[in-house]
């Protein structure tokens, strides 16, 4: 299901330009007038939980041509950019394009893949030898270790709020490296079917707002509304036994995001699963 | 003391003639000075500002007049001195921006073969001709050209409609297409607003407030003031409006109209009605009470603007978009207080005029002398009228006028407020803020220190992507004291707030439409691709509309325009007639193809009575057109005469001769009408040896007598013993051996590979010949030796073509005569086919015109004297050897031969190059048989098109020798010397006249 915005006619700007892809940003168009982004990026790479792709020759040919700050306006069925030398339009209703269901898998009775080559133990191995800690974006302090304690074994929704409210904004980067941590935690969470997932879902995109980028915030929005990039979901069928790749796969390919978006997601995904662990949720 | 300075066919764009007059009026000791075009309307403004002059009187349009008021004579040179600067950094700046210049359309369309766009800037009252050629090339036009008078509007616009091209304009003096600010116009951010307006700054506000409010604007089509008129019946406006509704990247069409016919408003209404996109429409003077279907109805040009940036970002409309204005003041202005508006912009100037006018109820706008209302005291002004822009730049060029009116205004106890707008964008001054600020703060000064109160209220028109900085300009103008608003509307509002008058706009509903549905008219291909691509423009006149377009990525190409023909109305309307004739280009292709295929071989040397009968009895040719008797000739001409009577013996002496001549017994007939040509005097007689060319194209001959050597020769008026002496050697001696010698050759001597060596080795055929010559004696001399020939003749000959480096020059005009005549069968077209003089009048025929003279007064050599000699004993120009330059060799090929350059006083290789540069422009083609190293192996330029001639009044340069004016003396020097500009003009009417014009 297409979100409800590419029905609907709005007007805004690109709001950021990057090597593969660019940012269109609607101003008020959200829930409670929030703004709204929109990612476009190259098909042949992971489709994004609020964007959409385009071959990647028209693409390249797109960014060539625009710039931050230029119009960009959404018609039922459109989205046009209006460049300084010429128009670009992606037409998702004649333009050949596909949807891809990209909501977060429920798993509710499933039980996380907990053996040695399943998620959790590659994971597992990949903490032991400290390749998580090195290449995340935010230090292991005395802060952190409490509040991953808490994201870990926390009983109630109030711990888990105040883990959120340390980790989120914090660290550099276009998606802060604690949002990213909690987004892993929160959706492996939400698809074994956990309710403080659904409570600290809503609670982050709030709590979003104002405190982080606004790409992150528009992450933070997609997984409450129960959205995931490809490329999670991929993870998180695996995470459940149902991977449609293999695990060691899903797990490379979340490494290779960014800077340290990929490993700082997969220990917030570890830690979920250290939970699910915990409360019998995981297969031996 | 009124001082004239002339320039002769120097063209400058009227922009550039009035910043220079400005710098000129700022030197020491000029005490006024006015620098114009020679037009007719720039006459009448020399004349009404007491600058008049009998040599203003006699310029042409093309000529550049510079006049000044001084006490100090001197001062003219440093005006000139001055000007030439001014005129020299515009070069510069034309040599760095990298834009190609083209002299004609031609040149213009190779440089850009796939432009779309002319944009004119060049004076109207010469702009119907080539706006209509714009179009017959396919091109959409934007003039910004005004004053084209209203039947040429209208014919342009329906010829435009019928071809599916957009004429936009005419006094189209804002534009955007495709992101690209064109002419005078601001830069926005390109969004998904189209626009179509009928007015320069009415554009200009809505689409910088547009900018400001977020939005963006794709196309902004000018459509010109006038296309409202009920005459026109808004052909522009209509097709542009069906455009913008098939143009998938708009989404809102805006349409901006001062007050238009009643009839074509509604015309346009139903249009709007009926397209597929929302349409916001302002037809300004209109206060409308509500939105009708698809059309919503503005009041003033912010309201245009806000509404289109709602709908664009797909907001509702609301009900109403008048915020009241907050007074800055405590208080409220006294009654007697009125408001004055001195604005730049028509536009914004007649905004002001409407809201000031409803909200006192003070009648209707005006159009009288520059002012839009002037009543009850209160009074707005358009500064841009006519009136005050003659010989002026525009106000948004130059804050002149407006400074010396804001004085006027701020004087005058009465005034309590003063509107102003500062228009920013391409076009406008670098800084008007900064210009007007002391004004504004010296004139509030004063008010205030005299007990007055006195406010000034300004809007800027601009934004933060145009090349003056906005944020400045608002800040400035704060600065001095004025009061800055948002808009021109809001700033109309917040003046009459400190009268205490409140501008209350009503609440707009939409009213559903009930009137006509229909289809919105098909859009044709060419008016698609202007809107979906990048244009391409041919950019004649102002340079500095080429900055924008290559800036933001568009092609133009400069065509570097002046008036054709001197500006001659008559001559550029014949020419445009003519033009239209495609025949004529392929009539005159073939007379040069003959040209091209001539094969002139020399085949005999024999007394002229054998071959030319008409020579039976006392009867002289002579050179030059008909008709010419004894009495009119010059010096050098009566000179021949007598020297020929001498050598056929009609004479025994110089007296008898005369007599005989005087009384008219000897008769006279042009070298040329019997197949001949003569040099200098031309004058043959029956036993003179002439040489036989034969063109083996068709067999067509021609005939010239032997050249004589230099200095005291019959040819330029001597008739010593000795030389007559020498005309009987060439008869007895030298034409015998000669002839025997060339019917010796198989076949006679082929000419044109003589002159192609030749070409190479420096000769030009007119005045050097010696490459010719010693080509010419390589080929003879051994046959000549091998002749069974008396010993001591045959020497004498082979000495005498050894030391007579001019010799080929006859051969050269045997064969010219000889292509020529072969071409000149060919009885259509308007190619030169004969150029020659008799020292009186200069006489040409035409391809198409057969034997046809035309006429006019020689002019006299310029050139290099032998020592002694001087222009003042120089004969006017005489002889056929013109004949040369007719088929392309001569003055027209002086690259080949550059040493010729200095000998003739015409500069070096760089003046060389420069003259077969500009020959090339008045002829058709070049001929392959003559290529010239030195020119890049272009071959000579070969067939002279009078069209090309009276177009660019480039006439034909001829080398010549000048001879001593009195008989007797001989040469005195050699030069060159211009074909008269009226024999071409004759011929082009006559041509004219002949195809029907």
């Amino acid at each position: 299901m297409l979100p409800p915005i590419f029905s609907q006619k709005a007007s805004g700007q690109v709001a950021g330009k990057f090597k593969n892809s660019f940012y269109i940003k609607l101003p008020g168009k959200g829930r409670g007038g929030r703004d709204i982004l929109i990612h476009a990026g190259p098909s042949s790479r992971p489709l994004c939980a609020f964007g959409l792709s385009a071959d990647d020759g028209e693409l390249k040919e797109i960014l060539d041509g625009i710039r931050p700050e230029d119009l960009a306006y959404v018609r039922p069925g459109r989205l046009t950019i209006y460049g300084q030398e010429e128009q670009f339009s992606l037409d998702w209703e004649k333009g050949g394009f596909s949807i891809k269901d990209l909501s977060i898998p429920v798993f509710l009775k499933a039980e996380a893949a907990g053996s040695a080559g399943g998620i959790l133990g590659l994971l597992e191995k990949r903490y032991e030898r400290g390749r998580l800690q090195e290449k995340m974006g935010i230090p292991w302090d005395e802060g952190f270790f409490h509040y991953a304690g808490i994201l870990r074994d926390g009983e109630d929704a109030e711990a888990l709020c105040k883990a959120a409210d340390f980790f989120c904004g914090r660290g550099l980067g276009l998606t802060p490296s604690g949002d990213d941590l909690l987004l892993g935690y929160i959706c492996v969470l939400k698809a074994a079917g956990q309710p403080e997932g659904e409570v600290l879902a809503s609670y982050l995109a709030e709590l979003a707002a104002g405190k982080t980028t606004e790409v992150s915030l528009a992450y933070c929005q997609a997984a409450e509304a129960g959205f995931v990039n490809e490329d999670f979901k991929e993870f998180l069928f695996c995470a459940f036994d149902r991977g449609r790749i293999e695990a060691g796969e899903a797990v490379r390919q979340l490494e290779s995001l960014g800077h340290t978006s990929g490993h700082d997601t997969l220990f917030g995904a570890f830690l979920a699963l250290k939970r699910l662990e915990r409360v019998e949720r995981i297969k031996k | 003391m009124i001082y004239t300075v002339v320039r002769k066919n120097s063209y400058q764009d009227s922009i550039n003639l009035m910043l220079l007059t400005n710098r000129i009026n700022t030197l020491e000791g000029v005490a006024r000075s006015q620098i114009m075009m020679g037009t007719d309307a720039n006459k009448d403004i020399f004349k009404n500002s007491g600058l008049y002059s009998d040599e203003v009187e006699k310029a042409a349009p093309s000529d550049m007049v510079i006049v000044v008021e001084a006490d100090d004579e001197k001062i003219v040179d440093k005006v000139l001195e001055e000007t030439k600067v001014f005129l020299n950094d515009l070069s510069v700046k034309k040599k760095g921006n990298d834009i190609k210049t083209a002299k004609n359309w031609d040149e213009a369309v190779d440089m850009l073969p796939d432009a779309n766009v002319a944009l004119f800037s060049i004076p109207g009252e010469y702009a119907a001709p080539d706006l209509e050629e714009a179009l017959d090339r396919g091109l959409h036009v934007f003039s910004f050209t005004d004053n084209v008078s209203l039947e040429d509007e209208i014919r342009l616009k329906k010829k435009a409609h019928e071809k599916g091209l957009l004429f936009m304009g005419p006094d189209c003096g804002t534009g955007i297409i495709s992101s690209i600010p064109v002419a005078f116009t601001n830069v926005v951010k390109p969004g998904n607003i189209g626009i179509v307006g009928a007015s320069g700054t009415g554009i200009q506000e809505v689409t910088t407030i547009i900018d400001r409010l977020g939005g963006g604007v794709i196309h902004a089509i000018g459509t010109g003031g006038r296309d409202l008129n009920e005459k026109v019946g808004a052909i522009t406006v209509k097709d542009a409006i069906a455009a913008l509704d098939k143009h998938d990247p708009t989404d809102i069409i805006v349409v901006i109209s001062k007050p238009p016919a009643k009839e074509v408003r509604d015309e346009v209404v139903q249009l709007l009605q009926n397209v597929s996109k929302p349409v916001v429409a302002i037809f300004l003077g209109e206060k409308p009470d509500h939105h009708e279907g698809n059309v919503y109805l503005a009041h003033t040009l912010e309201e245009t603007a806000q509404i289109a940036v709602d709908l664009a970002n797909g907001r509702e409309v609301k009900k109403n978009y008048c915020t009241p204005a907050v007074s800055p003041i405590d208080h409220v202005l006294s009654s007697e207080k009125t408001v004055k508006g001195l604005y730049s912009g028509g536009t914004l100037a007649a905004e002001a005029g409407m809201m000031i006018s409803e909200a006192l109820d003070l009648g209707g706008l005006i159009k009288e002398e520059g002012y839009i209302l002037k009543t009850n005291g209160y009074e707005v002004i358009d500064l841009g009228d006519d009136i005050y822009t003659q010989g002026k730049p525009h106000p948004m060029i130059d804050p002149e006028v407006r400074i010396r009116k804001i004085r006027e205004y701020a004087a005058d106890k009465d005034t309590g407020v003063i509107l102003l707008d500062c228009v920013l964008g391409y076009g406008c001054h670098p800084d008007m803020a900064g210009c007007l600020a002391p004004v504004i703060r010296e004139s509030m000064d004063k008010a205030k220190a005299e007990g007055r109160e006195l406010y000034f209220v300004a809007s800027v028109c601009g934004t933060d992507k145009d090349p003056q900085d906005y944020r400045q300009s608002v800040e400035t103008l704060k600065a001095s004291g004025a009061f800055v608003e948002e808009s021109n509307a809001k700033a109309i509002r917040l003046a009459l707030k400190l009268k205490g008058l409140d501008c209350v706009e009503e609440d707009k509903a939409v009213v559903p439409y009930t009137g006509p549905k229909f289809e919105v008219p098909e859009v044709s291909e060419q008016i698609l691709d202007l809107l979906n691509t990048k244009p391409r423009i041919i950019n004649i006149g102002v340079e500095s509309f080429n900055e924008s377009i290559v800036k933001y990525n568009g092609k133009s190409v400069q065509f570097s325009w002046k008036p054709a023909a001197g500006g001659n109305k008559e001559m550029i309307r014949i020419i445009h007639e003519l033009n239209k004739i495609k025949e004529i280009d392929e009539y005159n292709d073939q007379v040069v193809q003959r040209l091209k295929d001539a094969q002139p071989f020399l085949i005999d040397v024999v007394p002229a009575v054998s071959v030319i009968p008409e020579l039976n009895g006392k009867v002289l040719l002579h050179a030059g057109p008909p008709t010419i008797t004894y009495p009119e000739m010059t010096g050098p001409m009566q000179g021949s005469c007598i020297g020929a009577m001498l050598f056929e013996g009609w004479a025994k002496d110089e007296d008898e001769a005369k007599a005989m001549l005087e009384a008219g017994e000897i008769q006279f007939i042009p070298c040329h009408h019997v197949h001949a040509v003569g040099p200098m005097g031309g004058i043959t007689s029956a036993n003179m040896p002439v040489m036989v060319v034969e063109n083996r194209l068709d067999g067509t001959r021609a005939y010239c007598i032997m050249n004589e050597g230099i200095g005291k020769v019959l040819r330029f008026g001597a008739y010593s013993k000795e030389v007559v002496d020498r005309l009987t050697w060439m008869k007895d001696v030298l034409g015998p051996v000669l002839g025997a010698a060339v019917r010796k050759m198989d076949g006679g001597l082929n000419l044109n590979v003589i002159i192609a060596k030749a070409i190479t080795m420096g000769d030009e055929f007119h005045q050097r010949n010696i490459a010719a010559s010693l080509c010419f004696l390589k080929e003879v001399a051994p046959v000549i030796v091998s002749m069974d020939w008396d010993q001591k003749e045959k020497e004498e000959v082979i000495s005498f073509l050894a030391k007579t480096d001019q010799f080929f020059l006859n051969v050269m005009m045997a064969t010219g005569k000889s292509m020529a005549d072969c071409a000149r069968k060919i009885e259509k077209g308007c190619i030169v086919t004969a150029m020659t003089r008799n020292g009186r009048n200069f006489g040409i025929r035409i391809s198409g015109l057969g034997d046809q003279w035309f006429t006019a007064p020689v002019n006299t050599p310029n050139g290099l004297y032998f020592t002694g000699f001087s222009e003042k004993d120089a004969n006017p120009d005489i002889g056929d050897s013109a004949i040369t330059e007719t088929v392309g060799v001569g003055g027209m090929a002086m690259v080949a031969a550059p040493g010729v350059t200095r000998f003739v006083g015409a500069g070096g290789f760089e003046d060389a190059l420069r003259v077969s540069n500009e020959m090339e422009e008045i002829c058709i083609s070049h001929n392959p048989n003559f290529t010239i190293p030195t020119w890049d192996f272009k071959g000579t330029p070969l067939g002279i098109d009078i069209r090309k001639v009276v177009a660019t009044g480039i006439t034909p340069l001829i080398n010549t020798g000048i001879a001593h004016r009195q008989a007797g003396v001989g040469q005195v020097g050699a030069g060159t010397v211009r074909a008269p500009l009226g024999c071409f003009e004759k011929a082009l009417e006559a041509y004219a006249k002949h195809m029907g014009i």
